[in-house]
């Protein structure tokens, strides 16, 4: 059996005898420090927070440094070329790269598991398993941080490593707060559920999932053509998932699938949305669509199309499904009675701001992109109301932020003639910038 | 070997390749020469699938690059002008890895003793590669390109930062490269080092491929000759200028240059009259059309008006 020759490469560079030597010694001298002055499950305590401090951040520092290390040496365009494939890459970086981290997280959860006084063995060996796929969670997050961020400058790449490391760090929070709950029941699709026991197997899939992500991601670095089917199942696995806190068998059958529908709208929106702000946006990959749809290669063309397009477009196909329950006789739903047209206005907000993003995206400084977005959704979406309201031109404010829950189709009317305005922007600038592409002289 | 058509690649409003399309034969070292900006890292990077051009197409060894980058991979190897290696590393570490990540064939241990000989780096194979010297280091990365034999090796600006001595090793590494089969394709300002192991030559200029020709086989019946002679140069010119086949004559001091429009009994036969209208002649000789000259006369060609 030949050994992932990167994995081999990372332990030749990060382990070594005198660094063994030294992490032991500290993490031995916190525990001894630790025993001396509180109980066992003060040191067990002090255990968890070494295991955070050490693998978990320290771990997806270098996770992220796996990437960002090749780019600085010059080194990733003979990776992306050789023959190693992308999950051996993925897990050579993954565990490779964090090998010292993790040498100190296991001694710290040894003297976790040793000292913990109370939960049962059983209790203490979920918890480190709690532990480990929230590290690998994070480690992979910051991997996937990284991978985008080769195409970024290089400021970019350092904030896009530290806002999903930050990301990832949030979620593993969430996820420990409601573990820490009193409550100890989750329903689920009207089953209940140990807390205990749901919230580790969501992490589990969870960490899965991100992982499988960084994996699909070193595909396109290496070069491995792929279509987006993982990206659409990963939106139908979280689309099932949250559906289940909502949905129960007691619920009529309509209104199951319209809050499901509903829950679907929000899920891939707002996918769509971190898909266009995280994700690379080629200036060119339009142009390349073009030349695939001339060529009738569709293969390619779903190959090369940006992912929040794929989210979009299940939106959209959500909004039908709302639309078409909303018109149903049997349909019965009383908070839900407006998602009809409310939907297709919702759909039309997520379009029109990842188009005000490639507006940004298609100008003539590639910096700052994201910022400028944000500051203009700012301004459309409460700052300019806010203060044409104040004059008491309420109507007249409504033409940028209209009454969605009151009036939808007036809404949908107008966020519809805001699309086609962002979009003429957005044409002409990428006629400007992009596609009349001339010769270097 | 490797077949271009139609290829155009953007950058946002600049069209960096302008639907160029060239031919490499097999077993050439092809000069890719041009100046700055001229597209000649783009084309590099199309070339080994490192960038997705909007259209066109790429076949190197039967595999199209395009849609296949991958399996391409296998049979390209491509040294950029900042070649990255890894500090911490000895040279056999290096050399192992390159073996191990590119699936070289064969024993590795063997694979890494046959390249670190053939590059001359046998003696330092545990010497930790940030130690060595620039040429060194060009020698460690050109061993990691090469040590699962590609058929196809493409390098930018090979030779910046090297000395006379490191870039005489480096041609003749090309050349030793070339014997065994492989086929180069490299770029570099320094025209005159091309020269010493080029076969042909490409010259890209705003995108464009401007020229591509053989450096080895004259392609026309014209013939640089440079005339030495001892005193009366006068007598030389006015007795060619009054030839049809002379052309492009000039003249500096003692020395004359002119183009002959034919082969070696033309030649003769031009000296044999020369030698009896009275001209103390002392050399006459071919002039080997240098690849400066060659690539200044393509830009000339492209920019007269």
């Amino acid at each position: 059996m030949t050994v992932n020759p990167e994995f081999q490469r990372n332990l030749l560079l990060e382990w070594n005898l005198h660094r063994m030597i030294l992490i032991a010694g500290v993490i031995a001298g916190i525990f001894v420090l630790a025993g001396l002055f509180g109980t066992q499950n003060v040191v067990a305590n002090i255990a968890l927070l070494t295991f955070l401090l050490g693998t978990v951040l320290w771990g997806g520092h270098r996770a992220g440094d796996a990437i960002l290390d090749e780019l600085r040496e010059r080194t990733w365009d003979s990776q992306k070329m050789s023959a190693i494939d992308p999950w051996a890459m993925t897990w050579g970086k993954l565990f490779g790269a964090t090998i010292m981290p993790w040498f100190a997280g296991c001694i710290s959860l040894i003297v976790y598991f040793v000292e913990r006084e109370g939960p049962t063995q059983i209790e203490r060996l979920q918890m480190i398993v709690f532990c480990i796929s929230g590290a690998i969670l994070v480690h992979s997050l910051s991997l996937i941080g990284a991978l985008v961020g080769t195409h970024l400058d290089k400021f970019g790449k350092s904030t896009l490593t530290t806002w999903a490391s930050v990301g990832a760090l949030g979620l593993l929070a969430f996820y420990f707060a409601n573990y820490l709950r009193s409550d100890d029941i989750i329903v689920w699709y009207g089953a209940s559920y140990d807390r205990f026991d749901f919230l580790t197997a969501s992490l589990l899939v969870l960490c899965a999932w991100v992982t499988f992500g960084a994996y699909r991601l070193m595909c396109t670095e290496l070069a491995v053509n792929t279509l987006p089917v993982a990206w659409i199942a990963f939106l139908i696995y979280l689309i099932v998932y949250f559906s289940g806190v909502y949905v129960s068998p007691n619920l009529p059958f309509t209104q199951s699938i319209s809050l499901a529908a509903a829950i679907a709208l929000t899920i891939c929106g707002g996918s769509s949305y971190i898909a266009a702000f995280a994700l690379y946006r080629d200036p060119l990959a339009f142009r390349r669509l073009g030349t695939c749809v001339r060529a009738r290669n569709w293969r390619r063309f779903f190959e090369e199309i940006p992912v929040w397009i794929v989210s979009m477009s299940l939106a959209l196909v959500s909004v039908v499904v709302c639309a078409a329950l909303h018109y149903t006789p049997r349909y019965s739903g009383e908070y839900l009675e407006h998602i009809g047209v409310s939907s297709l206005a919702i759909w039309l907000l997520f379009l029109r701001d990842t188009l005000i993003l490639y507006f940004f995206t298609y100008g003539i400084s590639k910096r700052r992109v994201e910022t400028s977005t944000i500051i203009c959704l700012a301004m459309l979406y409460w700052l300019i109301p806010s203060i044409i309201e104040s004059s008491g031109l309420v109507k007249t404010s409504w033409l940028l932020r209209p009454p969605m829950k009151d009036q939808p189709l007036m809404s949908a009317t107008i966020i519809a003639v805001h699309v086609i305005f962002v979009a003429i922007l957005v044409l002409r600038r990428y006629r400007q910038r992009i596609a009349p592409a001339r010769s270097v002289s | 070997m490797i077949d271009v058509q139609n290829l155009i690649f953007e950058y946002p409003g600049l069209r960096a390749l302008d639907d160029i399309s060239f031919q490499i034969q097999a077993n050439s070292v092809t000069a890719l020469v041009g100046p700055n900006g001229a597209g000649k890292t783009t084309l590099m990077r199309c070339l080994c699938g490192l960038e997705i051009p909007v259209s066109g197409d790429i076949v190197i060894d039967a595999i199209d690059v395009v849609e296949q980058p991958r399996r391409s991979h296998e049979r390209i190897r491509y040294l950029s002008d900042f070649f990255g290696l890894y500090d911490e590393l000895t040279i056999r570490q290096c050399l192992r890895y390159a073996a191990l990540a590119n699936r070289a064939s064969g024993n590795i241990i063997n694979a890494t003793k046959r390249v670190a000989e053939g590059l001359r780096l046998e003696t330092r194979l545990d010497q930790k590669v940030g130690e060595l010297s620039r040429g060194l280091r060009q020698r460690v990365a050109i061993g990691q390109a090469i040590i699962h034999e590609p058929k196809v090796l493409i390098l930018d600006e090979p030779a910046s930062g090297l000395d006379p001595e490191a870039r005489h090793d480096l041609a003749e590494l090309f050349k030793q490269l070339q014997n065994a089969g492989m086929t180069l394709l490299v770029s570099s300002h320094i025209l005159a080092e091309l020269e010493a192991y080029a076969t042909d030559m490409l010259v890209i200029r705003d995108g464009l491929i401007i020229e591509q020709r053989s450096l080895k086989v004259r392609t026309s019946a014209m013939h640089q000759i440079a005339i030495d002679v001892i005193s009366d140069p006068a007598i030389v010119i006015a007795f060619l200028n009054a030839r049809p086949e002379v052309q492009n004559l000039a003249a500096q001091q003692n020395r004359i240059v002119c183009e002959v429009d034919g082969g070696d009994r033309q030649q003769q036969l031009l000296l044999t009259e020369l030698i009896a209208s009275g001209a103390h002649i002392v050399n006459f000789a071919t002039l080997e059309r240098d690849l400066q000259q060659s690539y200044l006369d393509s830009i000339k060609e492209t920019t007269a008006p």
